[in-house]
């Protein structure tokens, strides 16, 4: 039974490692909420054809989502971008094409690691996390062309996830006051406040350090920042 | 006169040092086993501009929160 179980937990492992690794996801960290800035998504690899062979990356689209505005694209390594937009100009979606004859079709094709970047400006909407799909087109050295659609939201076990934005407040060095306006659970603290020093909602923190957390545990009168973080939640945060 | 020169030294040297009767600043760590350390996290509030100095068993100055109530 203890092999058995052994055994589940390796597989377990080596699938979630997969998964991370095969991500097309947000390289450039969290987003100020409400600013303008540049967003970097990092193409890590290509694709698997049905044959299993790994193709290198010929197109990226990115449709941008409801609430993010003033999209530029930057000229990236597939060239420069084409760009579609709505009724009134919004962007919509960007794509970036390198042409076929800059496609690696030896052995490796697939060993590249692509950056592209835009620069929007994010929606006033903190502690929360923007959804971006992603269509990444691969080719072979004939032409065959395989899809894949990076547009799972968080969470989900099937298909490919979607690279997440997160966005967080403005915030300086030092000492900053946070009035909540969304819940969040103290699972995703690490998520909005993993590069603060230490965050406080009445006697109770958390930090990002397990050797400061430890002496959270420790000092009297102070406990565990845990359960849900309310709106209207006052914190007090160091940067 | 290098016998002076030591002396003046020696007499500047030591007069760094903290008068005996004086309670030098803590951090939030407890330097003896009677502290309180609710009183030294009030003694952080009560002078925030305390320098600061290493962790110790509880929280450093610098990291209590403006807002922290004393229990």
């Amino acid at each position: 039974m203890r092999t058995l179980t052994c055994a589940a937990v390796a597989a377990s492992i080596l699938f979630s490692t997969a998964i991370v690794n095969a991500h097309i996801e947000v390289a450039s960290g969290s987003a100020i909420a409400n600013t303008s800035q540049k967003i970097t998504f990092a193409v890590a690899h290509g694709c698997t054809d049905t044959a299993g062979a790994k193709l290198d990356t010929i197109s990226v689209k990115i449709d941008i989502p409801a609430g993010v505005t003033s999209v530029r694209a930057m000229t990236s390594d597939f060239g420069k971008p084409a760009a579609t937009v709505d009724g009134s100009n919004n962007v919509t979606s960007l794509t970036w094409t390198k042409p076929s004859g800059d496609l690696q079709t030896g052995a490796p094709s697939d060993f590249q690691w692509y950056e592209i970047t835009l620069r929007a400006r994010i929606p006033n909407t903190p502690f929360t996390k923007i959804q971006f799909v992603v269509t990444q087109t691969c080719q072979d050295g004939v032409g065959a062309q395989t899809v894949v659609v990076w547009d799972q939201p968080e969470g989900s076990m099937t298909g490919s996830p979607s690279p997440l934005l997160k966005v967080v407040p403005p915030h300086r060095t030092g000492w900053n006051k946070v009035m909540m306006t969304t819940m969040i659970a103290d699972t995703d603290l690490p998520t909005y406040f993993g590069d603060a020093q230490i965050v406080w909602r009445g006697n109770a923190a958390y930090s990002p350090s397990a050797d400061v957390t430890a002496l959270i545990g420790m000092t009297p009168g102070v406990s565990v920042l845990s359960g849900l973080i309310m709106p209207g939640d006052e914190l007090w945060v160091k940067y | 006169m290098w016998r002076v020169i030591t002396i003046a030294f020696v007499l500047a040297a030591c007069g760094d040092n903290v008068k005996p009767n004086e309670t030098g600043p803590k951090d939030a760590g407890v330097d003896s086993p009677t502290d309180s350390s609710a009183q030294v996290l009030k003694f952080c509030l009560d002078r925030p501009d305390e320098a600061t100095k290493p962790p110790g068993t509880v929280l450093p100055c610098e990291l209590i929160s403006p807002g922290f109530t004393p229990p």
